[in-house]
């Protein structure tokens, strides 16, 4: 019992610290403040691209590690875990080597189209599409290896062409693991640090989002990290909101 | 005018040898034909390979070697390089349990073949209430399938399987997952229905009952080869390997059901207490039934005498045909032929224990 207490408040505890240090008075105008718009816009982008990519092509490889026959299945699975356990920026140093204006695949980018990722809004949209997609992976594969596979198969003898029986039979039977793995997406996209860091910079109004702009704040206006961990947090709070039925359902 | 001829109903047969290799080395490999119009039925064991064969037939396992047709249209013929996948084939399947989609109404189930062929909308809703109708479950069309019982699941299946007006209808144990009251109804909707049904029709089941009352033709299938074909009365009296035997056996009786006594029309039997009134079947096998030369007395009240009609030697074992009141198959050994000097015409007294009579709802 005591030690449990002692847990709970090691969570409790930083929130209260948070909250006690919020300058209430000055709170509206630090929240107005271009800094602080600047990085929940860079935010909002760039967790919502993250997500829209991860769905884009984590669908596909989740369909492709749940379903298909392919060889080393497990190799590109233990691939798509490693950003899990992987130092973001560890992830957004590798990043770097690889796509960077100098990279293995980043210097033949540029010169074939121009393109440069490194400390760009689409560098910063990479870096939480790494560290963030693991997470929709793994939850509809798992969703998708539950499935019961005779329902795909009754929907075949129905008549309906493979696409049908993806859009009709498979994906409404996953809409719930799909949903909770987008929303997990998005809050590990949402929160990127590291990666970003090293990966996209920290330049205000291009790739500062809201993780970067608390760090810089910390620095040197108290208030204003306050103001925007506060904005973090009732976000963060929303998303616990949305997945209650998920995970508070059974207390 | 008059020139138009009209072909017959359902005329073309499936045919084919299906030949499918699992990698466990197992390796089904039997000839089928399903003429229109017929139940023919895949009698076997577990793992014999019944669903592999439904699964070979509808499409969804490719085969390994041999081919399939349907009437002039190649189905599967691996030598050709030739598939036809499931969703070409027009065949309706019912699932062992249903298989029903839970994310859908029972409605929706039923309609969901009529739109994967691009039926409207409105059009498929209205087909698939009269399907629904039809099978008994008018009012059932907006519940999900979780809160249907297992009967009611099994008429939606049915409904869903048939909606869609296939040529071929392969039904993979519709009954098994059901209980004993759920049984009767379902097997005498299947048996309207597939009488109504003009195409090929086959029956993959476990329970050789199911077979005898539902199929004209029983193909058993051991091992993934099929060890015997013919109708109920070959199985019974003819059966080639000690698991024909086996199958061929329980003796089934409609009748009445009143507080423990049964009704067959001629003969009132005790059954087990607990069973329920109303029209209701009774299984006997043909080993329960007791022979004697002479009035038997103590404990079995179920006796009555009769005729031997028919004696069969079935691998060691002797199967008896008996006549009036109750006509029943009749299993003794061999040594019990002879000591009781049993021969078409011979007169004889039949006990069977009120334990031994299985009671189900008709």
């Amino acid at each position: 019992m005591g030690l449990a207490a002692v847990a709970v408040a090691f969570f409790a505890l930083p929130l209260v610290g948070l909250l006690a240090r919020t300058p209430w008075t000055r709170l509206p105008a630090l929240l107005g403040g271009e800094v602080l718009l600047d990085a929940l816009r860079l935010s909002l982008v760039t967790s919502m691209a993250a997500t829209g990519l991860s769905l884009v092509l984590g669908l596909p490889l989740a369909w492709l590690l749940a379903r298909a026959e392919i060889p080393g299945r497990r190799l590109v699975r233990g691939l798509v875990t490693l950003p899990l356990v992987l130092p973001p920026v560890v992830g957004g140093a590798a990043l770097l080597f690889a796509l960077g204006r100098r990279g293995l695949a980043g210097a033949p980018l540029e010169r074939l189209t121009g393109l440069v990722l490194p400390f760009s809004l689409w560098g910063a949209v990479l870096a939480a599409t790494f560290v963030s997609m693991p997470f929709l992976v793994i939850t509809v594969e798992g969703a998708l290896r539950g499935l019961d596979g005779r329902h795909e198969e009754a929907a075949r003898t129905l008549g309906a062409q493979p696409w049908t029986v993806l859009r009709r039979v498979t994906l409404p039977q996953i809409a719930p693991s799909l949903v909770s793995g987008l929303v997990l997406t998005w809050a590990r996209a949402f929160g990127e640090f590291g990666a970003t860091l090293t990966f996209a910079g920290n330049l205000q109004g291009r790739t500062r989002t809201l993780p970067l702009a608390v760090y810089v704040a910390l620095e040197s206006d108290r208030d204003t990290a306050v103001a925007i961990s506060l904005v973090m947090v009732a976000i963060s709070l929303g998303v616990l909101v949305l997945l209650r039925d998920r995970w508070w359902g059974a207390s | 005018m008059g020139g138009f001829v009209t072909p017959p109903a359902g005329g073309d047969a499936v045919e084919g040898r299906l030949v499918v290799r699992r990698p466990t080395g197992f390796t089904l490999d039997v000839r089928l034909t399903l003429p229109a119009g017929r139940t023919v039925a895949l009698l076997g064991p577990n793992g014999a390979g019944k669903s592999t064969a439904v699964r070979a037939l509808a499409g969804l396992r490719p085969l390994d070697d041999g081919h399939l047709a349907f009437g002039s249209a190649v189905w599967d013929d691996p030598g050709k390089g030739l598939f036809l996948p499931p969703e070409a084939r027009r065949i309706g399947v019912v699932f062992q349990d249903g298989v029903l989609f839970p994310h859908l109404s029972a409605e929706e189930n039923v309609a969901f073949g009529l739109r994967a062929r691009s039926d409207s909308p409105e059009e498929a809703r209205a087909v698939a209430r009269r399907w629904l109708d039809r099978v008994g479950l008018g009012d059932a069309g907006p519940r999900r399938p979780s809160d249907l019982s297992g009967g009611e699941a099994q008429r939606v299946a049915l409904a869903r399987a048939l909606a869609t007006d296939p040529e071929v209808l392969l039904l993979d144990e519709p009954l098994s997952a059901l209980d004993v009251h759920a049984r009767g109804g379902v097997r005498r909707l299947l048996e309207e229905h597939l009488s109504a049904f003009t195409g090929p029709r086959l029956l993959i089941t476990h329970d050789p009952d199911e077979a005898f009352q539902l199929a004209a033709e029983i193909h058993v299938l051991e091992g993934g080869r099929i060890t015997q074909s013919g109708s109920a009365d070959d199985l019974r009296f003819r059966p080639r390997t000690p698991y024909a035997a086996e199958m061929g056996g329980t003796n089934l009786v409609p009748g009445r059901a009143r507080s423990g006594l049964v009704d067959t029309g001629s003969l009132t039997l005790q059954v087990p207490a607990a069973s329920t009134d109303g029209p209701v079947r009774l299984a006997i096998r043909p080993s329960a039934v007791a022979v004697h030369s002479d009035r038997p007395v103590g404990s079995p009240r179920n006796t009555w005498s009769t005729v031997v009609e028919r004696v069969d030697d079935v691998g060691g074992r002797v199967r008896l045909r008996t006549g009036d009141p109750l006509r029943l198959m009749v299993e003794v050994t061999r040594s019990a032929r002879d000591e009781l000097a049993l021969e078409r015409g011979t007169m004889v007294w039949l006990a069977v224990k009120a334990t031994d009579i299985g009671v189900e709802a008709g």
